[in-house]
């Protein structure tokens, strides 16, 4: 059974954690851009992360056989600054226009703020004239049911968004239904203690259905692991589920949603 | 559409009966702790008092309704 995990930071992970990665037989990984555990000190700064995730990571992935993805932006948590943000996203199509790099995110909210918002709506617009993949980072915590909100209410504001396009990521019970209802991807991210268990990853896929729903362990500089996305797939075959029904959500759906960038070379299995 | 649960509702209980006993033993031992500490009236312990409630009610949807609890207007 192979494995696609839509969203991880790899930059912050040792080499032995892409050996686990593919002896759990992960095909391909997604790195979206995010903040570092500290604010950059410039947009340098950012050019130089960029450049690491899109040269060095998937040289180092490859060794192990899996094939590594990006996406590029300026993150929720450093976008309070509109004036620097610009300068950021100033040199994203240079990026953009790597082969690895799958689109824009992760943008999004964080302390959902009127200026997050406008970086988020300024990125969102080159996404979309650029035809290319949204992965949007829904704020943490007790924050998170108004930022979903507040992103939902801006991208039904602008016309030329396909929400086929658009993954909302670190959904948990209470906004997964709002935003499956509005048409786009939900991504359940698990995270030992703030985020989703294992267990709840089964539960909301029972509750919502497996269509439009991805799973990833976003494992970063923080404590994370990897290994949590192969517990949860683990999980559902405990629960009952069969083979097929598990590799449809862990495999074909991640190909589904990336495989709409021509760039991504992983396809579903045959028929689904 | 949703999935239909491969599992009975006793043998999910038999799998998940020691997790969620320890999970429930972790929030009684907690609260001892910060009591034996003597106590705090910050906001949050009332929280977490309110969301206990919903964890153990009668009523469907409890993993929602507690994190909406949590949640900022």
């Amino acid at each position: 059974m192979k494995v696609i995990e839509p969203h991880i930071h790899m930059i912050a992970r040792t080499t032995a954690d892409y050996e686990r990665m593919a002896l759990m037989h992960t095909a391909a990984c997604c790195e979206p851009a995010f903040w570092a555990g500290y604010d950059r000190t410039s947009p340098q700064a950012f050019h130089d992360y960029f450049t690491h995730i899109t040269e060095f990571e998937p040289t180092r992935a490859a060794q192990y056989l899996i094939d590594h993805y990006a996406y590029v932006c300026i993150n929720p948590k450093e976008a309070e600054d509109v004036a620097f943000s610009k300068e950021v996203i100033s040199f994203l199509p240079e990026f953009l226009d790597k082969p690895t790099v799958l689109g824009i995110g992760e943008i999004g909210l964080n302390k959902n703020t009127r200026n997050e918002l406008t970086v988020f709506e300024l990125q969102v617009e080159m996404a979309v004239e650029r035809d290319m993949l949204i992965w949007i980072h829904s704020p943490h915590l007790d924050d998170k049911l108004k930022g979903t909100k507040m992103l939902l209410d801006c991208l039904r504001s602008h016309s030329g968004v396909n929400p086929d396009k658009v993954c909302f990521d670190h959904m948990e019970e209470h906004t997964v239904g709002l935003v499956k209802d509005a048409g786009y991807w939900a991504s359940l991210t698990i995270y030992p203690v703030t985020k989703n268990s294992p267990a709840r990853v089964v539960d909301t896929l029972e509750r919502y259905g497996t269509d439009r729903m991805m799973v990833d362990a976003s494992g970063d500089w923080g404590p994370s692991d990897p290994g949590t996305l192969h517990y949860a797939l683990f999980e559902m075959r405990k629960r009952g589920y069969d083979d097929d029904t598990v590799e449809g959500v862990f495999y074909d759906n991640p190909c589904t949603f990336l495989g709409q960038c021509a760039k991504f070379a992983h396809q579903p299995r045959a028929g689904k | 559409m949703t999935l239909t649960p491969p599992k009975t509702a006793d043998e999910l209980l038999d799998m998940y009966y020691h997790d969620l006993r320890s999970y429930l033993l972790e929030v009684a031992a907690g609260f001892d702790r910060i009591e034996r500490a003597g106590n705090t009236d910050d906001h949050r312990l009332a929280k977490l008092r309110a969301i206990a409630t919903i964890a153990v009610d009668d009523n469907p949807d409890r993993a929602a309704r507690l994190l909406t609890t949590l949640s900022v207007d």
